[in-house]
């Protein structure tokens, strides 16, 4: 349980971790792993860890977005596999994020 | 004690005078207020009167001893917490275990030195205040509950209300929806458009609770109401999707799938984002086709960027739908994990008949998940056959008192490509005239003569395909393509009321002009003309086939 967020390389990129079951429980754990930070960097969402994620996690990736920019986000989702990846497949996210 | 806060009150019980006065003085060198009894009933009386936040207690006194003061002060103090210390000379452990027993919180054995008696005093006065705070937190929160709980019941009933009288209960369709909360988020609507094709909309809201249920309002109302005025699959979604981002918080949304059956035509027009994939299911009971959802759900996008393009499927004679909410792939199964997509369409392999297919499918869930029927999923099921016949409105409302009136609209590129004037004329016309019991008739006058105005004369297109089932779906493609490619072009509407006898006659006319191509001379042939003649009074075709009028009269006596 619990979201771990890290600045990698350059510095300019977040890498947003959730861990274990991505739900409405670390709502605010989520938020604050990027409310402070600027929008001008690069957001990343690594859902290496993730064994869970429902309607809710795609509510908190939109409001992610929407701090990264709206529109000119640049946030990619990595290492969403099988049921995680079916998830946002039926969402349409793909639409929305650089899903890898 | 510092100056700001007020003193706090101490209660001295104590029948030795001298002791009384030392331990007085020390408590006032302390800055604390301090009340004085003599025994046991006076300790009881003052501290009823003067409520002090501590009571230092004897144990040995005359009239009532402390132990019974302090079994009574407890008794009265109730749910507040008043820390009671027994300053005591006696050593006997029993008779200080009773302390405790009767209600003490510490005890201090005479001769005690000050520096001690004031750190018991400060903790006990620290946990008084943690005490305070608990439970000034705990009615906080047993207050919210209770108004959470109510909340909950009122959204309950509003989004019920809304479930029950959004249906409107055409056979052949069924539906199952449980819920695992109070309730949970989705929605199954139906309507009948006047020309027949049945609407329906089964929806998700992300969150459940009161959040679903203020979603759920303007989307059952914009259904309903866009749907009886014929508008289109595609101008509802937009509609919604519009007012679902204005009200909703950034994290919400709506997944949806929005759809229109033409039972007659035999076709399919869906719009489905972020639902499931929606089967049509053939005669032989086995999926034939699985329409993936193309959109994201509604309620994420601004209306500018949002796609309202529709997917148009032929349908055979015994093709049913089925769609499904994401509780039925996630519902959990007792063996561990989820039911999901795979097991869904398992179910359409079973050797089961195709009225039992539906049952199959919920049981199959609800056994594998060890009977647990605390799911949250809806699955639907639309048998494509619905009323074979033409349906024309039941309710002959009465229509107004017919006057005389008149109304004309052109409509150039680019609204043509997006714009469907057929619904706005018709809210006209029920606006100023009534004219419900004749809105079936007039839908599909305005809509043919619209039809073949756009895709016959400027698309170039045979609007004969539309009918088609089998052709349907290429002929929607290709025409979308066109409508993009269109570079010029334009259509005239003019709709012309009179009074004539008891009721009223409408002229209708539609032309066209412009077009890439020089006019098609499409005439209106095949299935369209005959249809408009016998709705009509009379249909002229006029030019090279680019205007038709159309004269339609109501409540004349013959």
């Amino acid at each position: 349980m619990g979201v771990k967020a890290t600045i990698t390389g350059d510095g300019q990129t977040v890498t947003i971790i959730p861990e274990g079951r991505f739900d409405f429980n670390c709502h605010r754990e989520f938020r604050d792993s990027y409310s402070s930070r600027p929008a001008n960097l690069r957001y990343v969402v690594d859902l290496v860890r993730t064994q869970f994620m429902d309607s809710s996690a795609l509510g908190m990736l939109l409001l992610l977005r929407e701090h990264a920019g709206g529109d000119s986000a640049k946030v990619q989702i990595l290492n969403s596999v099988s049921e995680i990846r079916s998830i946002l497949d039926v969402a349409n996210f793909g639409k929305l994020f650089d899903i890898r | 004690m510092n100056s700001q806060s007020p003193a706090l009150k101490v209660l001295v019980a104590e029948d030795h005078a001298p002791s009384s006065t030392i331990m007085c003085r020390m408590l006032e060198h302390y800055g604390y207020d301090v009340v004085v009894a003599r025994d046991g009933e006076q300790a009881i009386e003052k501290y009823r009167s003067e409520k002090p936040q501590l009571v230092l207690m004897d144990v040995l006194m005359p009239r009532m001893n402390g132990y019974e003061a302090v079994r009574q002060i407890k008794e009265i103090a109730g749910d507040d917490f008043v820390p009671v210390i027994f300053v005591t000379a006696i050593h006997d452990e029993d008779a200080l275990a009773k302390c405790v027993e009767v209600g003490g919180d510490a005890f201090l054995t005479k001769p005690y030195s000050h520096t001690v008696l004031k750190s018991k005093i400060d903790a006990m006065l620290r946990i008084r205040s943690l005490h305070d705070r608990v439970v000034v937190q705990n009615r906080a929160i047993s207050h919210f509950q209770d108004q959470l709980l109510n909340e909950q019941r009122v959204a309950e009933k509003v989004f019920h209300t809304i479930v029950r009288s959004g249906r409107s209960g055409e056979q052949g369709v069924r539906c199952v929806n449980s819920a695992k909360s109070i309730f949970n988020g989705d929605l199954f609507l139906t309507a009948k458009r006047a020309t027949g094709e049945l609407h329906f909309l089964i929806a998700d809201f992300t969150g459940h609770g009161l959040s679903a249920a203020i979603g759920a309002l303007p989307v059952s109302d914009i259904f309903q109401s866009m749907t009886s005025n014929g508008c289109s699959v595609a101008d509802i979604a937009e509609v919604m999707n519009a007012k679902l981002k204005r009200i909703l918080p950034g994290d919400m949304f709506c997944a949806a799938c929005i759809g229109s059956v033409d039972a007659i035509e035999r076709r399919l027009t869906l719009w489905n984002g972020g639902l499931p994939p929606v089967f049509i299911v053939d005669g032989n009971n086995r999926i034939r086709e699985r329409l993936p959802p193309a959109h994201l759900a509604l309620g994420i996008l601004d209306e500018q960027k949002f796609d309202r393009s529709v997917q148009v499927f032929a349908l055979e004679p015994r093709d049913r739908i089925f769609a499904c909410t994401d509780g039925l792939i996630d519902a959990p199964i007792a063996t561990g994990g989820r039911f999901t997509q795979d097991g869904y369409e398992a179910c359409f392999e079973a050797p089961v008949p195709s009225n039992m297919q539906f049952d199959w499918i919920i049981d199959s869930v609800r056994e594998i998940g060890e009977g647990n029927q605390n799911d949250d999923l809806t699955l639907i099921e639309i048998d494509t056959n619905l009323d074979e016949s033409v349906s024309v409105a039941k309710t002959a409302a009465a229509s107004r008192v017919p006057s005389t009136w008149e109304t004309s609209l052109r409509i150039d590129m680019p609204a043509l490509q997006t714009f469907d004037p057929v619904p706005h004329f018709l809210r006209l016309l029920s606006e100023i005239q009534g004219l419900d019991s004749h809105k079936a008739n007039l839908v599909t006058i305005l809509t043919e003569m619209y039809v073949h105005a756009l895709d016959g004369v400027l698309l170039g297109m045979n609007p004969e395909l539309r009918a088609d089932h089998a052709g349907a779906p290429r002929y929607f493609e290709e025409r979308t393509a066109k409508l993009r490619a269109l570079e010029r072009g334009s259509i005239y509407f003019s709709l012309r009321h009179r009074v004539e006898g008891c009721g009223g006659e409408l002229i209708i006319q539609v032309a066209s002009s412009g077009g890439e191509k020089n006019f098609n001379q499409v005439p209106l042939s095949g299935r369209r003309l005959p249809l408009l003649r016998t709705l009509c009074d009379c249909v002229y075709v006029m030019g090279s086939g680019n205007c038709v009028e159309a004269t339609y009269r109501w409540g004349v006596s013959h």
